[in-house]
Order: C-alpha cells, then sequence, then structure tokens
C-alpha cells in the first residue's frame, strides 16, 4: 500500500449528488475522476463509449444522462444484459421470464427503436464496432434422461432482420443439470472477434459417463471450424478476444488472467486476478480493480469496487463506497481500423487457416505482408 | 416284417456296394439325376451319398451338409491344397481380400476393410458389388462364379464329376468371358483358340494346357499381376514369369515367348497409366466438389461410407455419370486391353481394349470439363474463392501423397501471392 496514494480529485457533483467522498487511487493526477451519485444497491451499469449516459438496472431499467441528470424509466423489468453500442448511440438490454427472451433496443434519449423475444436465456450481448448487435442465447430441454442444451447467437443487422448461428447443441446428463438449475445458462458465454469472423466461446459437455466438462472453443463463422483452446471450471472462467483477434484473455476464475495466442498456446501475458475488462485497443486492462497498461499498473482502486469499462474503453464508471465514479483521460486510443479488401482478404487468409488449408506460420507471414 | 420290402428293395439296384450304403437314400432318390450321375461319375461303386452328405437328413434338408471343398479335401488333398493357393481359393473374397502377407502391399490397402484399430473386417463379405444386390441376384450373379472358392462342383459339377468335363475349356468359359474379363473370347478367337477349335485338344493349346498343367489346381501358377492388373512383387513376378515360360516353351521358343509377354508386360502398364489419369480427373473434380452427385449427397458406399471409391471396390450403381464413364473405362475396357494382349488376341487388345480405353478417357475428360464450367471453376485457381478451392484440391493431393512436402508448400505460396496481390 506504500505506493498508494490517497488523493481527493476534481470532480463535478451532478445535481442529485451533494456528499464529496474520495476515490483513492494510485497517480491520481494523471487521471481525470468524476463523482457522480451515490448508489445504494450494486446492479447492472454500462456507460455510453461518450462517458456521458448511464444506464443501469436493478428491479427496473434506467437511463441517466450525466450532463444534464435528466433520467428515463426504459422498462418495468430487471434487465439482466446491457451494452452499449460503440458509438454510443443505442443501449441493448434483455430481460427473462419463463423460458423467453426479451431484446429491447432504445437511442440516447430512451426510445425503443427495436424489440422482439424468443425461447431461451441471454447470457451475454454485444455489439460489433459496425453497428451489429449479436445475443448469447442458451435455451434448454429437459428430458428424463438428460437436459437437451442449445447454443447460438442471435444478429441484429441494426435494421430488422435477425439471424441465428447455432453453435452447439448437447445432452447433458440429469445430475449436472441438477446441480447447474438455474444458472445452467452461465455456462455458455461468448466473445465476437473484432474481425467479425470468429467466436470464442464455451460449451457444456457432459454425456453420460463423462466428467462433465466446459470447454473453451474458437469457431470461426465462416466455415464453422472449431479449435478448442482451453478447459475451464462449470461457472466461472471467460475468454476474450484482443483487439488482434489473433489471441485472447483467457480466467479460469482462479486467480489468473493469460493473454494466450491462440494457435500456439503461448502466454503472451499475465495478470492476476479473476474478474476483467479491456479496452477495444487491447492496451489497458482492468483486473480485480487494477487498472494496466500493458503489465504496467497504472490505477488500483480500493477494494470491494466494482467497475466496467465504456464500450470505447475511455471511460472507467466504479462503483465503491456507496457512490459511483467516472474514471477517464487515461489515454485510451482508437481502435486500428483495417480498410473493406484488406479486411476480407484478412478474413480470407483466417478462413484458410481455419480449414488448415495454411499452416499458422504460412498465416502470420501472409497477414503481415497484408497489414504493412 | 416291415424290413422284407426293403430288402427287396436293396437287391433291385446296383452296383452292390452304393446300394448297401445308399439304401436309406434310395429309397426316395433312387431316380433322381443326382443318383444316376453319381453311378456313372469316377466316384461309381466308392462313394455312397451320406460320404459327402452325411446321414443327418434333417441337416441336409436345412442345407446345413453342403459339400464344399473340406469334404472334397478328404481325398483330394493335394488338389485341395493348390486350389487354396491359387485365385479360385479366394473367389469369395474377390475385390479384396486380406492383403496382410502379401509382399510390397500398400499398407493404405487395410482401411479398405478395417477400420482403424480394429482387426474385425467391416464385413465379412468383401465385395461392395455383392452386398448392393438382391439376394437373388447376388445368387445367380454372384455366386455361381465366386462360390468356386469353396465349391469344387463349380467346375466338376455335382454328381458326375467327369475329368472330360474339367478338361474341356468351356467349363472355365462360364465365369471367364464377359465385359469384364472376357479371357475366354480372346482365346477363343486367337491363333490359339484357332488351333483348338480345328485340332482340339492335345495338339492346341487350351486354358487347362497353360493355367493348369498337368491338372495342377494352381490356376494362378504363371500370372504376373492380379486380376487389377497392378504389378506383384518384383521377386515374385520374376518366378512367376519363368513358370509361365516354362509351359510355353513346349511349343515355342523361350526367348519368343518371353517378348510376346514383355510386350503384353508394356500394354498393361500402358493401359494402367491411362487409366490413373482418369481416376485423377474423377478425384479433382471430387476434391472441388463438382461430381453430380458427389459422394457425401448419394446412397452411401456400403463398405468406405461417403468416400469417392475408384478401386477394386469401386461401384456400377449410385455413382454419378463420370464415374460410370471410368467403370466401363477401367473395369472393361482396360481390362479387356492386357487379358487380351496375354492371350495374344489383336482385336481385343486393340478395338475391344485399347481403343475404347482412349475413347472412354476423352469422354472422361469432356465430362470433366462440362463439370468445371457448371460449377463455375472453368478457369481454376486464378482468382476469387477459386485459391480456396485450389487450395482443398492441393492439400487432398498431399494427403494422397501425389505432392511432396516442398512442392506443396511451393504451391501454397504462390496462391497466398494470388490472394495477397
Amino acid at each position: 500500500m506504500n505506493k498508494l496514494l490517497v488523493c481527493l480529485l476534481s470532480f463535478l457533483l451532478t445535481g442529485c449528488v451533494a456528499a464529496i467522498v474520495p476515490l483513492p487511487v494510485l497517480d491520481a493526477e494523471r487521471f481525470s475522476i468524476r463523482q457522480l451519485l451515490p448508489v445504494d444497491k450494486i446492479g447492472l451499469m454500462a456507460i455510453s463509449a461518450d462517458g456521458r449516459m448511464l444506464a443501469w438496472s436493478d428491479s427496473d431499467l434506467e437511463l441517466f444522462d450525466i450532463e444534464s441528470s435528466q433520467r428515463h424509466s426504459l422498462l418495468n423489468a430487471r434487465a439482466e444484459t446491457l451494452r452499449w453500442s460503440f458509438d454510443g448511440a443505442l443501449l441493448a438490454a434483455t430481460t427473462y421470464m419463463d423460458g423467453e427472451s426479451h431484446l429491447y433496443v432504445y437511442d440516447r434519449s430512451g426510445v425503443a427503436v427495436f424489440d422482439t423475444h424468443f425461447a431461451g436465456r441471454v447470457g451475454r450481448l454485444q455489439w460489433s464496432h459496425t453497428g451489429q448487435l449479436t445475443a448469447g442465447v442458451l435455451s434448454a430441454r429437459k428430458f428424463s434422461f438428460g437436459t437437451h442444451i442449445k447454443g447460438q447467437l442471435l444478429s441484429w443487422d441494426g435494421r430488422w432482420r435477425m439471424t441465428k448461428i447455432p453453435l452447439f447443441e448437447t445432452t447433458i446428463k440429469p445430475t449436472t443439470a441438477a446441480q447447474l438449475a438455474d444458472r445452467l445458462y452461465e455456462t455458455f458465454d461468448f466473445d465476437l472477434s473484432p474481425l467479425e469472423d470468429e467466436v470464442l466461446y464455451t460449451r457444456l459437455y457432459a454425456p453420460p459417463a463423462f466428467a462433465a466438462t466446459r470447454y473453451l472453443v474458437l469457431h470461426n463463422l465462416q466455415t464453422g471450424e472449431e479449435k478448442q483452446i482451453a478447459s475451464l471450471p462449470m461457472l466461472v472462467g471467460k475468454g476474450r478476444l484482443a483487439a488482434d483477434g489473433e489471441s485472447a484473455y483467457v480466467t479460469d476464475g482462479k486467480g489468473q488472467i493469460t493473454l494466450q495466442d491462440l494457435w500456439s498456446t503461448r502466454i503472451l501475458q499475465q495478470w492476476t486476478g479473476t474478474r476483467f475488462d479491456y479496452d477495444p485497443r487491447s492496451e489497458w486492462l482492468i483486473a480485480d480493480g487494477g487498472l494496466y497498461q500493458g503489465q504496467q499498473l497504472q490505477v488500483q482502486l480500493p477494494p470491494k469496487s466494482f467497475f466496467r469499462l465504456s464500450s470505447g474503453g475511455h471511460f472507467l464508471l466504479v462503483s465503491w463506497n456507496r457512490q459511483l465514479y467516472l474514471l477517464s483521460d487515461y489515454s485510451a486510443g482508437e481502435r486500428t481500423k483495417i480498410g473493406g479488401v484488406r479486411m476480407k482478404k484478412l478474413q480470407k487468409l483466417r478462413r484458410l487457416r481455419s480449414r488448415g488449408l495454411i499452416e499458422q506460420a504460412e498465416y502470420l507471414q501472409a497477414r503481415e505482408r497484408l497489414l504493412q | 416284417m416291415k424290413l422284407i420290402p426293403f430288402f427287396l428293395f436293396l437287391l433291385l439296384v446296383s452296383p452292390a456296394q452304393a446300394s448297401e450304403r445308399d439304401g436309406d437314400c434310395l429309397v426316395c432318390h433312387q431316380q433322381s439325376a443326382a443318383e444316376r450321375q453319381l453311378q456313372t461319375s469316377a466316384h461309381s461303386g466308392d462313394l455312397g451319398c451320406a460320404d459327402c452328405h452325411g446321414s443327418d437328413h434333417d441337416a441336409i434338408d436345412r442345407g446345413d451338409s453342403y459339400v464344399g471343398v473340406d469334404v472334397c479335401g478328404r481325398c483330394h488333398q493335394q488338389q485341395l491344397e493348390e486350389h487354396r493357393k491359387s485365385r479360385h481359393g479366394m473367389g469369395l473374397h474377390a475385390g479384396w481380400g486380406c492383403t496382410r502377407n502379401v509382399p510390397g502391399r500398400d499398407k493404405q490397402e487395410c482401411r479398405f476393410c478395417h477400420r482403424e484399430g480394429d482387426t474385425q473386417p467391416i464385413s465379412t463379405v468383401q465385395c461392395a458389388r455383392f452386398i448392393k444386390q438382391s439376394s437373388e441376384m447376388g445368387q445367380i450373379g454372384c455366386n455361381r462364379c465366386h462360390m468356386i472358392e469353396n465349391s469344387c462342383a463349380g467346375c466338376h459339377t455335382n454328381h458326375r464329376t467327369d475329368a472330360r468335363i474339367v478338361k474341356d475349356p468351356r467349363v472355365c468359359a462360364k465365369c471367364h468371358m464377359g465385359p469384364d474379363h472376357p479371357q475366354w473370347e480372346a482365346w477363343q478367337t486367337s491363333q490359339h483358340g484357332t488351333l483348338y477349335n480345328a485340332l482340339g485338344a492335345p495338339d492346341a493349346p487350351d486354358c487347362q494346357l497353360c493355367h493348369m498343367p498337368q491338372g495342377s489346381h494352381d490356376v494362378s501358377g504363371g500370372l504376373t499381376a492380379p486380376p487389377s492388373g497392378k504389378p506383384y512383387a518384383q521377386q515374385k513376378a520374376t518366378d512367376q514369369r519363368q513358370i509361365m515360360l516354362d509351359r510355353c516353351q513346349e511349343c515355342h521358343v523361350r526367348g519368343f515367348a518371353a517378348r510376346e509377354l514383355q510386350n503384353a508386360d508394356a500394354v498393361r502398364l500402358q493401359t494402367l497409366e491411362l487409366v490413373d489419369q482418369a481416376r485423377a480427373i474423377i478425384r479433382d473434380l471430387d476434391d472441388r466438389g463438382l461430381l453430380d452427385p458427389q459422394p457425401t449427397k448419394r446412397l452411401e458406399h456400403p463398405q468406405r461410407g461417403k468416400e469417392l471409391v475408384l478401386d477394386g471396390a469401386m461401384l456400377y450403381e449410385d455413382i454419378s455419370h463420370i464415374e460410370s464413364l471410368f467403370f466401363r473405362l477401367n473395369k472393361y475396357a482396360a481390362a479387356k486391353t492386357f487379358k487380351g494382349a496375354y492371350h495374344q488376341n489383336p482385336d481385343y487388345t486393340h478395338w475391344y481394349g485399347n481403343a475404347e480405353v482412349k475413347l472412354l478417357l476423352n469422354d472422361i475428360r469432356g465430362e470433366a470439363s462440362r463439370l468445371r464450367e457448371r460449377g463455375g471453376q472453368g478457369r481454376v485457381g486464378v482468382n476469387g474463392e477459386m485459391d480456396e478451392k485450389a487450395l482443398e484440391v492441393l492439400q487432398r493431393r498431399h494427403q494422397r501423397g501425389e505432392l511432396g512436402d516442398s512442392e506443396y508448400a511451393e504451391k501454397k505460396r504462390l496462391i497466398l501471392e494470388q490472394i495477397l496481390q
């Protein structure tokens, strides 16, 4: 703790906040830390890419404009997932009841621009950089001999079309289904590649006479080819694809977060922690309250704080000591964009690699030349 | 008192020995053709019904006391041994017999009959074409010839077993004729056959003279290649050739005979090259997914599933048109070419054989072009998605061992260059 500086920070008070409670962080003068408002209970939260619109859900779903202090009640139901689009223009949320999920998309003024419903439960929502929304949905059907589960992605094109992408179907033995009970849907997690051609997801495998296992699998959406990356515990552990789409942050939920090369399984970097988030450039990573640039610790949040990065990675929403803070100006740059033709060629190379038509070494050589 | 009619009956039949042993059988079968034939056979007086068929009438009725080669082998041991080591001894395994002990065998062959890691064959019947037939067709169209593995009667007939029958070359014609292996026709219309027709045995060569000298039952003696035409291992081929030349030498100068057979060898290998060309064209189409229908979208091959089969286990049904052409080329025309050549028949070698092989190869090339055009792959590997298809094709060729590692890597590099441009 000798490196931990307790600072009083410049902050702006919102209309509803009266008390000043400092957020104790390391090297605080390098960042802007803004105290937003008091919170009684930690619920589901998401901050827009520009750091202005805050959405949260506890018993209902609300939208809060930090600058104008305007509040909009969006839904009289508890949202299970919340996600702002990368440009901060749209907010997606899902609710679940009686085996069916509802998906809602709102604009910044709180107007619903799209809604639909479908069977199954959504474990995660993700926006692509091109404005496509993807939901990971697990549906389950119970039989006497086991529970049949189906994991699929539902993609909304930003206008009116929904597309289903089935990822797996399996029957799990009754004992495993009973142990997981209502948390069964948590076994399915996914992350779409920044190149939008691959998805890293978790699938449960628990047939009779086999030990239940949860695999982390890389799936190419164009070819359907899959590659097993790791085995994870039942309910903890996840994988998130890094900005290059070639490596992934993987945690087994036991205190280690690693950045792994997906094709050589080489460990590139390593952090301590179980919960993590990172910016779209993979420059910043926050793990159990430590905000790292690369492997260098830049900000250490106080114990028992909860955090969430904005979709663009420029803002860090922190909840601590019943107060909500917004941390910014920590130099999160813009994501490197790959142009249309090069992107298509890169996707093609990845497709060829997924099918085993070219070796990893050949792929890397070609990729390097393409991105020069 | 009940025995009196029976004894009276026995007194009426002759010869005495057979009557004594076959009394029970003859009560009902006295007038049968089988009995009449047996009485005029070489076995007359020596063998009774029960000697071969056993005495359990219920078992006979059920068909459980079939007189197979083992029954005859009790007395004709040498002939049975010769039979078993010959191709006739593998008659029921035609297509693919287990090649485990064959010198120089290709280990890849194991998977034709075995799943990886499993010593049990996929099917006890090893001919896919047989498996596809109705039981009636299998019985008449397949087993009447292939039963020879376990049936001396296939040549000797059931009860007469007269040497005159099996010394007549027409006994071979029952099976060794037709579009797939016209040995009978090729021989009969060759100079050897003409001599035989004019002079008869033993002044002219017939099937038995060259393939069963001195009554040997090893009908494969002197052959240097199996029915597929692919040569035996060098030593075996050399040894077998000497055996055949010894036979030829009875009528011909050895050098002349050797040259004739060498020419036939050359024709066989040239023909196989053409077969391989045709096979490669079809494999390439399969690699590109252009067969119509693809093996994955048709009834499964009974032994190999959704795999493209162009070898000895190839079917002539539930295949694409271009495969039909290949079947005719390989199974009919190529076989006619080299079997014609070994039987010194010019027309079978050339017009029924060689010309047909080349015409069918033309047809296959034309059909392949049509399929490529239809599949949008008229100019393969040029650009667009074609380079991905080209990589697929290269990979399959590499996996089949047609491309070495360095050649494969170089060809891939060129395609990647195209993608990056």
